[in-house]
């Protein structure tokens, strides 16, 4: 029989107070108990399945473009077909998040963000696979990924291909790929985070495949490199996504010989509204605000009369139709009403962030041009400024849209006037 | 699953307390019973098919525990060898097989997946029916008992290594206080501490040197050293939260760790790093080849048999042979000529230097990258003595470096009970906001 209390316990000491914190500890995780129980309910009932998030990680920026293989979430697929001590594995980092995805953990996620920020730590190695965070010499946070091999040349291929499928048809491709921060940061990286885009926009170039090189275009436009993005986030702003607009669609214009009014365009007809230390991005999560600060988040309201329709298919496979003005039709304003760091995603109120299929019309367009956009999660924040600069505009984010292989359905059905590629 | 993770702390430990504590709390039969089924999910949830490779390890030493305590004096002797032939034919089998037949072929053409922990349960295994035959401890009439000792949870995969006698009656007469379990929370906390807040955190400087291929002269020393420091604080980490855990259900285990690093000579520091092995090769291997009275011949012997075992039972590779024989070749020395009880401080610093150099070794993937490695330490490779990226990979650990190195020490035992509790619950606060953030998790041991 145990005799815990049999013997009798010391006066209140330092034991007791030490003893009493591990206790605590022992059910700081209690609030995931109710949320793993209900999980569990629905696996079995069949309703869901625990996925494994860091099986995510294949979806990331080095990620390969056609990489879906059917409708179901890459994690689902690769969780289904992961051995038995995977599967074991993967599910325990899966119920681990139900645990550390409590209330408790903005406040331990800052906590050692400050810690490690005191002690002068820069390199913020996470458990998930290409989610280590690192923070530049100018305080910008950037996300070192380790590319999988094989992902260049795949994609160089696959880009390839599909350019020889669009001459056929007489559509323009035209591929831009948005520069990663850390690939113009001078500090000394471990070889294992070379990312090389400059090679693959070589490769995409001798292949035959126009490219935009963003980054010299950046830097003919004058500002810092660092000003395009986010301090704790590797995106753009949404200022940038303004300036993206207006460049690429310049070049078109120039192109491909469609006309645009510039104005629509000139970050001089629209106002700022500043949500002053609103937004933690992906990297600021994973490290809190007091390693490098939080940042500002700009709503863009242009000055002008606007007026679009958008369809939007979501992952669960239902659509949203909205419109009015390009703040009604294509700003998500939900997503920036209340300020959440480690929630809230203030960076989806572009156009509603990642989704399957986005169509979008210009009620007021410029020019009768159709465009097919293929988008990484950078292009969010440009696409509500594209919009304006044509009179179609079809989204599609192949990590969601299911089959890649339907790609070529995609463009047959839409029959844009040209592609363009931004990842 | 690792004590350091969140289903461990959150989900495994507070169910199997509330079990033990409130559940069964009025049967020590059941209380058993519930910590084996719990110790035996413990080990499936990360090896789910090599559980059956324990559970008949488990049985095959329950039967032959029960022979030999009845069995006459010649029986014994052949039950005996059948034990440690069985035993060790297994550990062979999942260990060392492949490692041979693909070092006669030339190539890989043979790969058995190593079961976690099974050089430590296995050890456990033999000890039982050892200890049964030197009059150490009775054989467990209830296989649930055996399962207990060999599968309890706390110690299953990385230790310490419970030797049958010094928990027999513990399994049965166990007796729980508040106080133990209060200390054993403490211990369990400082291991936490040591594990997630230092060895994570030296993990990848380690990492980034042992991993460049060319580490400059600057970058090689760093490398080693924060590999020192982070096995001290993976292993030892891992034997508090042990210690600890058996501590809330009553069991005593034997110390593992003693700051080996501040030993004056290799065999010193032998005593005090990982010492359940030490002694495990000590009762069951040394001592019974006749240990140190015996002739000089005779002692080299022993030794280098206790240190070739030692060597080989962390794994499958050369540069694990070479490291054990390495420390023979040290601890021979000491033993001949005495030379360390004479070198005062000096002794500190030539064992330090050669655990430095050993634990490369350790490191090292093959013989070619460790000799790689220590000829770029000793500034005989072309990478030059330092580098811009050393520097942001020092500025990077500078604490942990500093503070792992400090530790390694006996000071924590010399702060006011008061000031070290402060220490402790700092350092597990921030401890589990690493967990929290999510950050590199492993434990260097399970591989053995």
């Amino acid at each position: 029989m145990s005799t815990l209390l049999a013997s009798r316990p010391r006066p209140i000491s330092v034991s007791v107070i030490i003893s009493c914190l591990f206790a605590l500890s022992l059910v700081l995780g209690a609030p995931g108990y109710a949320t793993l129980a209900i999980r569990v309910i629905e696996t079995v009932t069949g309703r869901n399945t625990i996925e494994a998030p860091e099986l995510a990680e294949a979806a990331g920026d080095n990620a390969e473009i056609f990489v879906k293989t059917d409708a179901r979430s890459q994690g689902e697929v690769m969780f289904e077909t992961a051995s038995l001590v995977d599967k074991i594995y993967h599910l325990e980092n899966a119920i681990a998040g139900y645990f550390t995805e409590s209330r408790a953990t903005g406040f331990f996620i800052t906590l050692n963000g400050g810690f490690q920020s005191a002690i002068g730590n820069r390199l913020a190695l996470d458990s998930v696979l290409g989610e280590d965070v690192i923070k530049l010499p100018n305080g910008y946070l950037a996300r070192l990924q380790n590319p999988k091999p094989g992902v260049y040349e795949s994609n160089l291929k696959q880009i390839g291909e599909l350019n020889s499928f669009l001459i056929e048809k007489q559509i323009p491709l035209i591929y831009t790929h948005a520069p990663y921060k850390v690939e113009y940061s001078d500090i000394p990286l471990p070889n294992k985070y070379k990312i090389a885009i400059e090679d693959l926009n070589k490769g995409l170039v001798q292949a035959g495949v126009k490219v935009v090189d963003v980054k010299s275009e950046m830097d003919r436009d004058g500002r810092d490199f660092f000003s395009y993005y986010f301090k704790t986030d590797h995106h753009w702003t949404g200022e940038s996504g303004l300036w993206y607009a207006g460049m690429i669609t310049e070049k078109l214009s120039a192109d491909y010989g469609f006309k645009y009014d510039r104005a629509l365009l000139d970050p001089a007809n629209y106002t700022y509204e500043v949500l002053s230390d609103w937004f933690l991005g992906s990297q600021g999560k994973r490290v809190g605000p007091l390693f490098t600060g939080v940042d500002d988040f700009t709503i863009i309201h242009p000055s002008f009369e606007t007026s679009l329709a958008s369809d939007t298919l979501y992952d669960s496979g239902e659509w949203e139709h909205k419109s009015g003005t390009l703040e009604e039709a294509l700003y998500w304003s939900e997503r920036v009403k209340k300020k959440d760091y480690f929630s809230g995603t203030p960076y989806a109120m572009y156009a509603g962030g990642d989704n399957p299929i986005q169509l979008i019309r210009n009620n007021n367009a410029p020019n009768s041009m159709r465009v097919m956009l293929i988008k990484h999660s950078y292009a969010d924040v440009a696409i509500p400024f594209l919009s304006l600069a044509f009179s179609d505009l079809c989204v599609l984010d192949l990590r969601h849209t299911g089959r890649p292989d339907n790609l070529y359905d995609y463009i047959d059905e839409y029959g844009p006037d040209l592609v363009l590629f931004l990842w | 699953m690792v004590f350091s993770s969140s289903v461990f702390l959150f989900l495994f430990l507070p169910v199997v307390l509330l079990g033990y504590y409130v559940l069964f709390r009025k049967s020590r039969r059941w209380q058993n019973i519930f910590l084996t089924v719990a110790s035996l999910g413990f080990y499936a949830w990360g090896e789910p098919v090599f559980v059956l490779a324990m559970l008949g390890s488990i049985i095959g030493n329950w039967l032959l525990g029960l022979l030999l305590e009845k069995s006459g004096d010649k029986a014994r002797k052949a039950i005996v060898a059948t034990s440690v032939a069985l035993n060790i034919g297994m550990l062979f089998v999942f260990k060392y097989l492949s490692f041979f037949v693909n070092a006669i072929a030339g190539s890989e053409i043979l790969n058995i997946a190593l079961p976690i922990g099974i050089s430590f349960f296995t050890f456990q295994a033999m000890s039982y029916v050892l200890d049964i035959w030197r009059g150490r401890g009775q054989a467990q009439k209830n296989p649930l008992d055996v399962a207990l000792y060999i599968s309890f949870f706390p110690q299953l995969i990385a230790g310490p290594i419970v030797r049958y006698e010094t928990v027999a009656e513990q399994i049965r007469g166990r007796m729980e206080t508040l106080q133990d379990c209060m200390d054993g929370a403490e211990r369990f906390m400082l291991g936490f501490a040591k594990k997630t807040l230092m060895a994570n955190n030296l993990a990848p400087l380690a990492a980034a040197a042992f991993d460049s291929g060319t580490p400059t002269v600057a970058m090689a020393w760093i490398g080693a050293i924060a590999y020192t420091l982070q096995i001290y604080y993976d292993f030892s980490g891992y034997s508090d939260m042990a210690i600890g855990l058996g501590k809330m259900f009553g069991f005593h285990f034997l110390e593992n760790f003693s700051h080996p690093y501040a030993s004056r000579s290799v065999s010193e520091f032998w005593r005090r790093w990982h010492m359940s092995l030490g002694q495990w090769f000590r009762d069951y291997v040394y001592f019974p080849l006749g240990g140190s009275r015996v002739s000089k011949g005779r002692l080299l012997l022993n030794l280098f048999i206790v240190w070739f075992l030692t060597g080989a039972w962390h794994g499958a590779n050369w540069t694990f042979f070479v490291w054990g024989l390495a420390h023979f070749a040290l601890i021979a020395t000491e033993k001949m000529t005495g030379f360390h009880k004479k070198a005062g401080w000096l002794g500190s610093v030539y064992t330090l230097l050669f655990i430095i150099f050993a634990w490369v070794l350790f490191r090292s993937s093959d013989l070619p990258s460790a000799f790689s490695y220590i000829a770029a330490m000793l500034g005989l490779s072309q990478s030059g003595l330092a580098s811009a990226a050393d520097l942001f990979w020092l500025q990077n650990s500078a604490f942990f470096l500093i503070a792992g190195a400090l530790f390694a020490f006996p000071l924590a035992k010399k702060l006011p009970r008061g000031i070290f509790a402060a220490g402790l619950a700092v350092s597990y606060i921030l401890a589990l906001s690493y967990m929290f953030k999510g950050s590199y998790n492993p434990f260097i041991y399970f591989n053995f």
